[in-house]
């Protein structure tokens, strides 16, 4: 190794970062030589996108250094980061959808493009040809002069991709590149990376497949809770030692007996949206907590959306238990009788300028109000703030606390007091734990736990193979917004869960 | 599965025809048509429509709204919006046109301290809206009202009469066109060409298509943007500066109005509310000339002056339903 | 309740500026205190100040209304014209309320079911609204209110001029039910974050358009209010510069042009500090034009002072 030492492109060193309630990294130490694919694979929360992004400029690291070519840098914005040689091909797609192909892939760089020596007019003939050559590299026969918005999604992510090698750069972040490729998009992208590693570009490749990890890449890294828990050379680390690293070893998890009785609280009936979900069909059962498992992309939250009658359902039934029997009901209507854990909180599960009793009265206020004009009870309203605010044991001052201060863990618990509050039998929770540290997390699931077994019936989306593991009773399972796989409890191995999600893509 | 083959055909027949049209719809060719449907109909009904005099004469008096909506279309490319116009123009012609009757200052002079005005009151805005990050709505709003308080002070509002030399643009022809007309169709022109082919135009588009994407990429936003709120002023002057010029005077109500109009000009004309979305030409031109020619064909026909403002109210509600379908669109194919 | 709660700081700062500012008028400031001088303050906080508690309304949700000054000439016009010629005062204020509804649904439908941006909406619904009010009226100003009608509105409750109890009676109603209602919870919670107010099962388009619909029913009874007070309606009567005052009124009451903040007490408050500031610019000799230049400089200073607060 003392060799390459002399020649290491790029080295992360001991870098932390911390946002409210979650310490994603954990003095992280990572080196990559020049020529070199280093796989970096972990569960999601794991910390790789927080790296990415701090290696791309967009987060800033609390402490720690970056040396590149044996130089420490300052990365404070993704311009820096570019200056620097790094090109980031991020894992969500940052585009201008109504610009054209050519533009979003040399919008940084038009100045190396003008017409005429002297005039700022701009050469869109060799633009459209240097388009078409990145392209023609990956594989991609796309017109440069179609608009981005109007492209398939495999086809904008290898439009990304040509940004980035437009780009230039010697060091190379792709953070699941190869969700949305087709198997051909794949092996040209593969193809690529091996001719840049031949260059003696360094590519850092992310990605939750184990197969394409072994195929391509020399060296991984796994990350584990935000710290590295393992690396080693590619043809060292099977893919059961690899697992063995990503799975968190300290799980202090109360299991608590399901109650799952034969009672069908809520029946969907090939349910299919405009592009997500695709013929879904399941029955939730009472007291069950029913797993939505799948990838990024996978249409679970598109699914519960479309349950709920937020995204517009092309065909499908959904039938409610009233009473004793089963019937069909307005999706509209189905909010009035479920909770809806968003998510994103900051997005559309809380009222963050607002007291926590003002948000956790917010999906009930009938409940605190007279019959005629609807006076609210603000005494009343304040109380149940109280209650609830003791019962999850939200760490604030008081009810009166502004949502907005409190940390991710302690929000989560707010968006959960507020459904509570509804008293409803059927609640949807979509990633619960997202965001959130580990112990507001484990106090979470153990309260859904809970919930199930006093008769509440749950259907949670979730990333992580742990936590459908430990909260599910049965487990649906997701990918390109079809069905393709329901397990029960003993069928939901790591490995199964795994293999199902990943399809036969 | 069954029925999946049918799903896959009608997928691709989507793909194939979003290729095909680029992303364009109905909607987006429906403008051309209403236009030459309005030419269709004023023809046959009145016959004095397409003569050389009318049709001059028409461009000629609008003039001034086609330049104030170039400068529309740019802000609401960016995102922003600017209902100051009117009022820039209204205070930029009131002192170039004191300087001029009073303090003997040449027309080209006149010209010049006129379009410098509404630059330094552009830069008031954007320095208002991109530095202080004040809410655009309320700034201009506030400058619209504000700035007419000043023109008025000015004046002692009273009329301002302007030299008759000024007129030369107008009655001299080219070819038998007037130059004016030819000055105006020149300004599109360059306009659309730096939206569409230079490295300014680009980061324009960008900004009103996705702010934050552009900024993470390193595009000097506030900067633009501050640019853009920049050649609003000076192009509200230079609106100002010519329709004065045109009547002879300046109006105490010059520019009443103004940048309602300019607004729907550059709706009607594919500019999206948005932002990110549209061009001047064919675009903004396209809604000048359909907007121009319902007001002109109205006249023509005797349509009492009256009812002039409800017409406007109603193409711009048609304008702005036509745009919110395009947007509809844009989300349902954006997620493919 | 404790009052001393209902009064939030913002509140005491205006009114304690309003208390000064009151003081050092009647000091330095001729006529000032004379009862014609205040009474006139009285009426015009009060009919500015309805429109920017509809205002209010509306902005609470995140929107915008510019078009309620022409909106209210154009429904005044056509009630007083009936009134003028059938002599039916009832009719006449319905007529009023009507026409002014019927602005505030093409507003409310414009925005909530085609998904138009609001402040273009009303652009264009006030530039409509003028049109119809020239069209209908000819530029001619229209006379003949009934006595009856006059004689009740200039008249005096327990020396309290009618005007200001309807004020009063407004800011009472709309207070209760911004703060104390579930309807006036959701608005805070549309303006605050519509996504979530969705998703808690608030039915937003609903809502949005009621609030829409009231700022029109203010401008309703503004109008009737400014027509007994001129003795007449004409298209004059609505300009567009009054939206100025309405949203430096609500501005400076706390209101936020972003949504989900603001208070009717701290709008009428503001509309109360305005119609001072416009009687004492008039007081002094300034002329309207001059007035306009100082009041728009006030919005930028208020909408300035207020971000900076905010960081």
């Amino acid at each position: 190794m003392s060799i390459e030492e002399n020649l290491k492109l790029i080295e992360i060193k001991n870098i932390h970062k911390q946002f409210p309630g979650v310490y994603a990294l954990n003095d992280v130490s990572i080196t990559a030589y020049p020529g070199e694919v280093l796989g970096l694979v972990g569960v999601n929360g794991a910390g790789k996108s927080t790296l990415m992004n701090i290696l791309g400029g967009i987060l800033r690291p609390d402490s720690g250094h970056i040396l590149i070519d044996g130089k420490p840098v300052e990365i404070n914005s993704p311009r820096d980061s570019e200056k620097n040689s790094i090109a980031f091909i991020q894992q969500e797609i940052q585009f201008f959808f109504n610009m054209t192909v050519y533009e979003n892939v040399f919008l940084m760089n038009l100045q190396d493009y003008r017409k005429y020596k002297y005039l700022p007019l701009l050469d869109k003939k060799e633009l459209c040809k240097k388009t078409n050559e990145y392209l023609n590299m990956l594989g991609c026969k796309v017109d440069p002069n179609l608009k981005v918005g109007a492209l398939h999604i495999g086809e904008q992510q290898m439009v990304q991709i040509a940004r980035a090698l437009a780009q230039g750069g010697k060091i190379l972040l792709f953070d699941e590149p190869t969700s949305s490729l087709s198997l051909k998009e794949k092996e040209k992208l593969f193809e690529v990376i091996k001719n840049l590693k031949e260059k003696g570009d360094t590519i850092i490749f992310i990605s939750h497949y184990l197969d394409e990890v072994q195929n391509i890449c020399d060296r991984v890294v796994v990350m584990c809770d935000g710290k590295v828990s393992g690396e080693g050379l590619i043809s060292d680390m099977s893919k059961e030692r690899i697992t063995s690293y990503m799975i968190p070893k300290e799980i202090k998890f109360k299991g608590v007996k399901s109650k799952v009785s034969e009672e069908v609280v809520l029946e969907v009936e090939n349910l299919s949206g405009f592009k997500k979900p695709k013929n879904v069909t399941f029955k939730l059962h009472k007291g069950e907590v029913l797993g939505l498992w799948g990838l990024l992309g996978s249409g679970r939250t598109e699914t519960i959306r479309t349950i709920l009658g937020f995204d517009e359902a092309i065909s499908g039934k959904v039938f409610f238990k009233e009473g004793n029997t089963l019937k069909e009901i307005k999706r509209k209507n189905l909010l009035k009788a479920c909770g809806y854990i968003t998510e994103d909180r900051h997005f559309n599960g809380l009222f963050l300028a607002m007291e926590i009793w003002k948000n956790i009265t917010s999906s009930n206020l009938k409940k605190f109000a007279s019959k005629f004009l609807s006076v609210l009870n603000t005494k009343q309203e304040k109380e149940e703030g109280l209650i609830y605010v003791k019962r999850l044991k939200v760490a604030a001052s008081s009810q009166f606390s502004l949502t907005g201060q409190l940390s991710g863990g302690n929000q989560q618990k707010v968006v959960i007091g507020k459904w509570l509050s509804k008293e409803t039998n059927i609640l949807l929770l979509d990633e619960p734990t997202k965001g959130v540290d580990v112990g507001a997390k484990i106090e979470i699931q153990n309260l859904i736990r809970k919930l199930a077994s006093d008769g509440t019936s749950c259907i949670v989306v979730s990333s992580e193979v742990e936590e459908i593991q430990h909260l599910c009773d049965n487990v649906i399972v997701m990918n390109e917004g079809n069905v393709v796989a329901y397990l029960s409890a003993e069928e939901m191995t790591t490995q199964r869960l795994i293999k199902e999600c990943l399809g036969k893509g | 599965m069954p029925g999946k083959g049918l799903a896959d055909m009608e997928k691709n027949i989507k793909e194939i025809s979003l290729r095909r049209n680029n992303g364009l719809s109905m909607v987006d060719y429906a403008i051309y048509v209403v236009l030459i449907g309005l030419i269709i109909v004023y023809a046959t009904l009145s016959p004095s429509f397409l003569t050389t005099r009318n049709i001059f004469g028409m461009l000629l008096n609008g003039s001034h709204l086609l330049i104030l909506s170039i400068g529309m279309g740019f802000v609401l490319l960016t995102g922003l919006i600017d209902l100051s116009v009117g009022s820039i123009a209204y205070v930029s012609v009131v002192i170039a046109g004191t300087l001029m009757r009073d303090h003997g200052v040449s027309p080209v002079s006149g010209l010049l301290i006129c379009l410098l005005v509404g630059m330094g009151l552009g830069l008031i805005n954007g320095i208002l809206i991109v530095k202080l990050k004040l809410n655009a709505i309320l700034v201009t709003l506030a400058m619209m009202i504000g700035l007419r308080g000043v023109g008025h002070q000015i004046t002692k509002s009273l009329i301002i009469e302007l030299d008759q030399s000024l007129q030369f643009v107008i009655i001299h022809t080219v070819g038998g066109i007037p130059i004016m007309v030819i000055l105006v169709i020149a300004l599109i022109i360059i306009a659309q060409i730096v939206l569409s082919q230079t490295i300014f135009g680009k980061y324009v588009t960008a900004i009103g298509c996705n702010e934050k994407a552009a900024n993470n990429l390193g595009i000097n936003t506030d900067f633009i943007k501050i640019i853009i709120l920049l050649i609003s002023g000076i192009l509200a002057a230079m609106a100002g500066f010519y329709s004065s010029a045109n009547l002879g005077t300046c109006l105490q109500t010059m520019g009443d109005g103004w940048e309602f109009q300019a607004i729907s000009i550059a709706v009607l004309g594919g500019v999206s509310l948005s932002g990110g979305v549209g061009k001047i030409f064919p675009g903004v031109f396209i809604g000048f000339l359909v907007m121009v020619i319902i007001e002109n064909g109205l006249a023509l026909l005797g349509t009492t002056f009256y009812l002039l403002p409800i017409i406007r109210g109603l193409v711009i509600f048609l304008a702005m339903f036509a745009d919110s379908l395009r947007v509809k669109r844009a989300q349902k194919i954006m997620s493919y | 309740m404790n009052i001393s709660k209902k009064i939030s700081k913002q509140n005491l700062f205006i009114f304690i500026s309003f208390a000064l500012l009151f003081i050092v008028l009647s000091l330095f400031v001729p006529y000032f205190l004379t009862s014609y001088n205040i009474f006139n303050i009285i009426i015009r906080a009060s009919i500015y100040g309805t429109m920017a508690l509809g205002l209010t309304f509306v902005m609470i949700t995140g929107g915008i209304d510019i078009s309620l000054p022409t909106v209210m000439t154009a429904g005044t016009v056509v009630g007083v014209m009936h009134m003028a010629k059938t002599g039916n005062a009832l009719i006449g204020c319905l007529l009023v309320v009507l026409v002014c509804l019927i602005a505030g649904a093409i507003n409310a439908v414009s925005i909530t079911v085609l998904n138009m941006p609001p402040l273009i909406v009303t652009l264009a619904t006030q530039t409509v609204a003028i049109g119809f009010a020239v069209w209908y009226t000819n530029y001619l100003s229209i006379t003949g209110i009934p006595k009856g009608l006059l004689s009740f509105f200039r008249s005096y409750i327990f020396s309290i001029p009618v005007y200001a109890i309807i004020f009063l009676i407004i800011i009472v109603i709309f207070q209760f039910i911004l703060t104390k209602t579930i309807y006036g919870r959701w608005l805070y919670f549309i303006g605050q974050n519509i996504n979530t107010a969705k998703v808690s099962g608030v039915p937003t388009s609903l809502i949005i358009s009621t609030a829409y619909l009231i700022s029109a029913l203010t401008a309703a009874i503004a109008g009737i209010m400014l027509a007994t007070q001129i003795g007449s309606a004409q298209p004059a009567m609505g300009r567009v510069s009054m939206v100025l005052d309405i949203i430096s009124s609500v501005l400076i009451g706390g209101v936020s042009i972003n949504g989900g903040k603001g208070t009717i007490i701290g709008a009428a408050l503001g509309a109360v500090f305005i119609a001072l500031i416009s009687n004492v610019m008039n007081l002094i000799g300034l002329q309207f034009y001059t007035t306009l230049m100082i009041k728009g400089l006030i919005i930028i200073l208020a909408i300035a002072f207020d971000s900076v607060r905010k960081r």
